[in-house]
């Protein structure tokens, strides 16, 4: 499985790589969610969970969860909203526009890993 | 009854600064001592005869460490008012500094004022602190295994920071304000560490700027829930996280600044938390 972890924190996609390689996913990191698109791109769409943070520069994660949701290309892919974002209106919003999963940090191992094999089970 | 530490001082300026406070002070007088624990005392005087100002400012900042970001001033307290050179003494943790040669009255009035308890947050205060006491407390437990421990909160007009990095955020919208957190390098370089799981000695300075940063957008993030349920609305911002030490940082006007203290083991860190609703 290959997962794209898009967060500004470099500590977080450490951690969060680190979480995932057990279950023997490939990860590509990305600061924001212009690079989880160019990524996306590059891989020609063959990417099978993106792991995304709200809030990030340049493109933050809910706008490039709206603009992939809207390319028939990738929207398939389901996006996990990673976030410190904490309160209903967000969930819904990011639910409404297409979020296959909503994990709130602080997280630990094991709800991150439940939520993303909840998801894939899911699928 | 509050405490009150004289180190370092001459038997005049003992007996002077005795007087003065025998009446609504415990004095303790001793030599200065890198390992006392200090946070039993409601103020500290350190006295110094000599310029020798390298050794005061080394002492200042050991006393300062030691009082673990409580509300508890240190004095510089000096023979003669010509012995003060022009050393950023307030950047180094003295709230005040003071010469024995000053007007008995006026010096007499500093020093009652500083033993002043600090006021109690108000109880609408409260709700807003509350939560991110709660979130700081479960982000570092969550991420880092550690368990702090809230130790009190008091309020201040600036926001000068003695500690080595903080990491800021800011809210906007109906309310806004800044939340910051501050760490001494080796607890934040701990704390980056465990949530990483890697050892202390693997933590480099962009690291624990990257984790810090983060740290302080978890907290204030998973406070918004609670605090939007009591009307408090806002939007963050990225966090940003600034390193050196005694940074100064802008606050919005007219608000109060609440200073969360925690411990975690032997060691402390700091919440400052200033909201203001439009």
């Amino acid at each position: 499985m290959n997962v794209i972890i898009a967060d500004d924190s470099k500590v977080v996609r450490s951690i969060v790589e680190k979480a995932i390689k057990p279950l023997g996913y490939s990860s590509f990191q990305a600061n924001h969610g212009g690079e989880a698109i160019e990524i996306l791109e590059k891989m020609d769409g063959k990417v099978d969970l993106i792991l995304m943070d709200w809030n990030m520069p340049i493109i933050d994660g809910f706008n490039a969860m709206v603009k992939i949701k809207n390319d028939f290309r990738f929207s398939s892919i389901p996006i996990i909203m990673l976030t410190s974002e904490s309160d209903d209106n967000k969930v819904k919003m990011a639910r409404d526009a297409g979020a296959a999963g909503y994990i709130k940090k602080p997280f630990t191992q094991d709800e991150l890993l439940e939520n993303i094999q909840q998801v894939i089970k899911g699928l | 009854m509050a405490k009150v530490l004289l180190n370092d001082c001459s038997p005049d300026a003992s007996q002077i600064l005795t007087d003065m406070l025998k009446d609504n002070a415990e004095v303790v007088v001793e030599p200065f001592s890198e390992q006392r624990e200090i946070t039993e005392f409601n103020l500290v005087i350190l006295y110094s005869e000599s310029g020798d100002d390298q050794n005061i400012l080394r002492k200042i900042k050991n006393l300062h460490f030691r009082t673990k970001f409580r509300n508890i001033p240190i004095i510089l307290l000096k023979a003669k008012s010509e012995l003060f050179s022009d050393q950023p003494y307030f950047n180094f943790g003295v709230s005040e500094f003071m010469a024995l040669d000053e007007p008995q009255p006026i010096f007499n009035q500093i020093l009652q004022g500083y033993l002043n308890p600090g006021r109690q947050p108000l109880e609408r205060e409260l709700i807003y602190l509350t939560p991110f006491i709660e979130s700081t407390k479960n982000v570092l437990s969550k991420m880092a295994l550690m368990e702090p421990e809230f130790k009190g909160v008091y309020f201040k007009n600036s926001l000068r920071i003695l500690g080595d990095v903080s990491g800021v955020i800011g809210l906007s919208g109906p309310t806004e304000g800044t939340v910051i957190i501050t760490f001494l390098w080796k607890l934040a370089q701990r704390v980056v560490a465990n949530i990483m799981t890697v050892k202390e000695n693997e933590i480099n300075a962009e690291m624990i700027h990257d984790g810090v940063g983060e740290i302080i957008n978890m907290i204030s993030g998973s406070a918004k829930k609670s605090l939007s349920a009591a009307s408090y609305d806002f939007q963050l911002s990225i966090p940003t996280v600034i390193v050196g030490w005694g940074h100064e940082l802008g606050h919005p006007d007219n608000a109060t600044i609440a200073v969360l203290t925690f411990d975690v083991g032997d060691q402390a860190f700091v919440l400052h938390v200033s909201l203001t609703q439009k």
